[in-house]
């Protein structure tokens, strides 16, 4: 451990520290604005200058590209140093347009900060200023060439980090351009951290421009809650508006970077459509009206029918302080629910999942990102939960080998050997992975030589493609390979492992079951809509529309708002906070950013100012969390649970989920899964016996088909079409090549797809992926197996 | 006591033949020095748009927070607010925002007759903004 005195404190750090990070750890910021802890050093912008006067080396040097040795003796205020510094930032600013006041990033500028503080206020070279031709990147990232500083850490994020081609730098020395061969939409589907690691206004964010300073915002740490990992956000909202969503550092989950679907998928909070007051049969009423009108009508369906005549559905994307309510709430009342998920099957898919992962090792992202061998079973890590795909590249940039079985043709920033096994096919190699010496060598080429040199190996596996069985094969598969072996499961929503820990046997096809035989009359829907990615749209409105009370609480403008008696609006999780569960059973919370209210900026069409009104609140505030409003409608019917705020929760759900909170926010639970009976589903027949027919797995993409971001005006320009994946083999034969356009019939509606193929989809398989929907919310029902009579060409 | 009211009715009676320190308003006009603050102006660009760019320095001074900018950016990169709101009712005349701006952009006149029926009519906005104070 080398120890080393940086401006007189003596501080020992790990060996290859740098000596930058060694000061930052004594709490000196040696200024810099090249160099970034995840992208490494580039001494490009040598800011970052101290003197080291005693040592192994001597003289003025940069501390980013310098590892701590013993007997370093560094003093970052030694006036040559300050010297030097100054006057690189005079070079840098010689040709760096002086408009702070029309930049974006003016107030939160690095290079601002550092100029500032060296005291250059005037140019003293009379020539004309470098500047460049700017690029048009797409609707995430704004470019401004002038500004640039030549930092490079744009491209190491996008091309070493990313692992994307198509942005990265051109031409040398000081004409050196940072963009694109041509003018184009980025293919980074993590494009938006340019904006966050450029130090400058080179790269700014173009959604939230010139909307606000960085000083007039409300800012507050939060979490993302657009896949299962939870990375950890600060979002920015003004003038009542969430404006924009940065990453924020925490190295046990997502590190320095999100992806573009947590960046830009906020737009749902501030969607036109979404609910701000309560209604009864649709039209708008006061909150004690409505609250009145649930509780009469829950009291008058219990008197008629019993308690289990109300059934209560919420999803995985309501936070742990919902769920747990819910279920007190039903315990205490004998209600039918809460069912957190669509189907037995995702349920116990779901279970199985966590118990499976749980009793082997839970991985989280930076075991993935340690490890030298990595399996994805089941899994399309950049559409489901794209920040995987990063950490899966970091594995991979240290030598990991990677293999994938999945149907889909998977993409990902890395070479990769993948094999489109599925359901029997998958189970099998399984079998015969664990059983024999060579394991999955068949399928999947290099896999024993990787197997034998490997130290740590992460299986990620996910529950949307792979069935209950192959579930279980694969734990089985993962004890066989050793202690080294880890799970890193993948769930659906944020919330999914509470919701599986919590659930009880309701699911939702069950509660639609009992609605149909006539034994639930009334539905209590918090934060869900049963709608999002259904099979079943036809008998799902039969059912709803049959029921003789719908309550909903929820916050987006879903469908079944729309159907909804009684609508109650609550609280997104930038006004109400909340905790969640991460993938890896990471307990995080996240607090309220504002507090919400009709966006200023659509008062302000037509309306030179807001109304003057006198109220409490500002207008279309949401006050509740819907936790809170479950609280209220427990209290008036009579079966109140004693808590008052959050505090409370806690304090109850301690004593009754004890598996779920027996570590403090950031650690992770330990709980052994439990719960799945062995024989909890009847393994269905394969239906597409005949050879006409093939099987249909319905898939989503990185930008459509996830419930919260599909809200999201911001995301519009990315989202993909419909597409429908072919075996290029069968394909061929029917004579469809990529990119043809064609009809699938599907009840009465034909859905419009794009065609794309691969070699690597099974040829009994037909992979849809709805994209941005249109059609697809007309198909009342999406069958199990398509025929090639089904499909004709546009 | 009648010492005192000699001495009081002296005061009045000076007052009496000094020259008046009020005007007769309406007919007589004030005219304040030059250095005087009251309404705000919006200077022009050579093309007829607002000298602002938008750098919300302004509204960021703004002790009294009466300031409400909304900006876009032309094709060629400019940018300059599409609304340009200072309400008066709140304005409190300190000058920071004249004192802020970096490209001169506002300035203040000695145009101190403000008035108004409404609050709302008290906000003023760009075009008024930019038109020279009337009277």
């Amino acid at each position: 451990m080398p120890r080393l005195t940086i401006d007189g404190q003596v501080i020992e750090v790990p060996p290859g520290t740098k000596v930058i990070d060694a000061a930052e750890a004594l709490g000196i910021v040696i200024p810099r604005l090249c160099y970034h802890p995840a992208l490494g050093p580039a001494g490009a912008c040598r800011l970052c200058a101290v003197s080291f006067l005693d040592g192994p080396v001597k003289g003025v040097l940069m501390s980013c590209s310098i590892e701590a040795r013993d007997g370093m003796v560094v003093s970052t205020e030694h006036p040559e140093a300050v010297s030097f510094r100054k006057q690189v930032i005079e070079w840098l600013m010689m040709n760096h347009p002086h408009d702070c006041p029309v930049c974006d990033e003016g107030g939160h500028c690095l290079l601002q900060e550092v100029t500032v503080a060296s005291g250059h206020c005037r140019r003293r070279y009379p020539g004309p200023k470098r500047t460049f031709v700017d690029q048009d990147l797409g609707p995430f990232v704004q470019q401004e060439m002038n500004r640039c500083i030549h930092c490079w850490r744009c491209r190491r994020f996008y091309q070493d980090y990313a692992g994307y081609r198509d942005f990265g730098a051109l031409g040398i020395g000081w004409r050196t351009y940072f963009g694109r061969a041509t003018s184009g939409v980025l293919e980074s589907p993590f494009s938006g951290n340019l904006v966050d690691i450029c130090p400058t206004g080179a790269l700014t964010d173009k959604p939230s421009r010139f909307m606000a300073r960085r000083w007039d915002v409300e800012r507050a740490p939060s979490l993302c809650i657009h896949c299962s990992l939870g990375c950890n956000v600060t979002v920015s909202a003004h003038l009542r508006e969430i404006v924009q969503v940065e990453a924020r550092y925490n190295g046990d989950v997502n590190g320095h970077f999100i992806c573009d679907r947590g960046r830009y998928g906020f737009d749902y909070a501030n969607h036109p459509l979404r609910p701000r007051s309560p209604a009864v049969m649709g039209e708008e009423t006061s909150w004690s009206k409505a609250i009145a009108q649930a509780v009469a009508g829950i009291e008058e369906v219990t008197r008629a029918h019993g308690p289990k005549a109300i059934g209560v559905v919420s999803s995985e994307r309501a936070s742990l302080e919902a769920m747990v309510t819910l279920s007190l709430l039903c315990e205490e009342t004998g209600w039918e629910g809460p069912a957190f998920f669509q189907d037995e099957e995702t349920l116990v898919k779901n279970r199985l999942l966590a118990q499976v992962a749980l009793s082997h090792g839970i991985a989280g992202l930076r075991e993935v990102e340690k490890a030298d061998l990595i399996l994805i079973v089941g899994t399309d890590p950049i559409c489901e939960a794209p920040l995987l795909a990063l950490a899966i590249r970091q594995a991979w940039r240290r030598g990991a080998w990677v293999g994938a079985l999945d149907p889909r043709p998977i993409e990902l920033p890395l070479t990769f050997e993948q094999s489109g096994l599925w359901d029997e096919e998958l189970k099998k190699a399984l079998l015969k992975g664990a059983q024999r010496e060579e394991g999955l060598e068949e399928v999947l080429p290099g896999w024993k030589e990787a197997l034998d040199r490997s130290r740590e190996i992460v299986v990620i596996l996910g529950p949307t493609v792979v069935d209950i069985s192959s579930l279980r094969r694969c734990g089985e598969f993962v004890s066989k390979l050793g202690k080294k072996a880890r799970i890193f499961p993948v769930f659906r929503g944020p919330n999914s492992l509470a919701a599986s820990a919590l659930s009880r046997e309701s699911t939702f096809r069950s509660l639609a079951r009992k609605i149909r035989e006539g034994k639930i009359k009334a539905l209590l829907l918090v934060e869900a809509d049963p709608f999002h990615g259904t099979k079943m749209r036809g008998e799902l409105e039969a059912s709803i529309r049959s029921l003789e009370l719908t309550i909903v609480i929820d916050y987006l403008p879903s469908e079944v708002v729309k159907r909804a008696h009684i609508l109650i609006p609550s609280a997104t999780i930038y006004e109400g906070g909340g905790s969640f569960i991460n993938q890896e059973g990471r307990l995080q919370r996240a607090s309220p950013v504002h507090r919400g209210g009709i966006p200023l900026r659509r008062n302000l069409q037509g309306n030179l100012r807001p109304p003057r009104t006198f109220a409490k609140g500002p207008p279309g505030e949401t006050a509740k969390s819907s936790w809170q409003v479950l609280l209220e409608l427990g209290e008036r019917i009579g079966k109140g649970l004693g808590i008052e705020d959050k505090e409370d929760i806690w304090k109850v759900a301690r004593e009754r989920f004890p598996f779920l909170w027996q570590v403090e926010p950031g650690g992770r639970i330990s709980w052994e899964g439990g719960g799945v009976q062995e024989e909890a589903m009847e393994e269905e027949e394969d239906p597409s016996q005949s050879s006409q027919e093939m099987r249909v797995l319905l898939v989503t993409s990185t930008f459509a088909g996830e419930e919260l971001s599909q809200y999201s005006s911001k995301l519009d320009p990315v989202r993909n079409e419909a597409r429908a994946f072919f075996n290029e083999e069968v394909a061929s034969q029917r004579g469809l090549r990529r990119g043809d356009r064609i009809w699938i019939r599907m009840g009465d509606v034909r859905v419009p797809f794009s065609v794309k193929t691969s070699p690597k989809v099974p040829s009994k398989l037909l992979i849809l992926d709805p994209g941005n929907e249109g059609l697809w919310r007309e198909v009342r029902e999406v069958s199990k197996t398509i025929g090639w009579t089904e499909i004709e060409r546009a | 006591m009648i010492k005192p009211l000699i001495k009081g009715l002296g005061v009045t009676l000076k007052h009496l033949f000094a020259p008046a320190v009020t005007i007769q308003y309406p007919e007589e006009r004030w005219e304040p020095y030059p250095r005087y603050r009251a309404r705000h102006i919006m200077y022009q660009r050579e093309d007829g748009r607002p000298k602002c760019v938008v750098c919300m320095l302004c509204a960021t001074v703004c002790p009294s927070r009466c300031i409400k900018i909304v900006g876009i950016q032309d094709e060629k990169g400019d940018q300059y607010p599409r609304r340009y709101e200072i309400d008066l009712g709140r304005c409190i005349f300190c000058g920071f925002c004249v004192e802020a701006c970096p490209v001169n952009a506002i300035g203040m006149t000695t145009h101190y007759e403000l008035d108004g029926p409404t609050r709302e009519s008290l906000i003023l906005g760009l075009e008024e903004m930019m038109r020279p104070p009337r009277g």
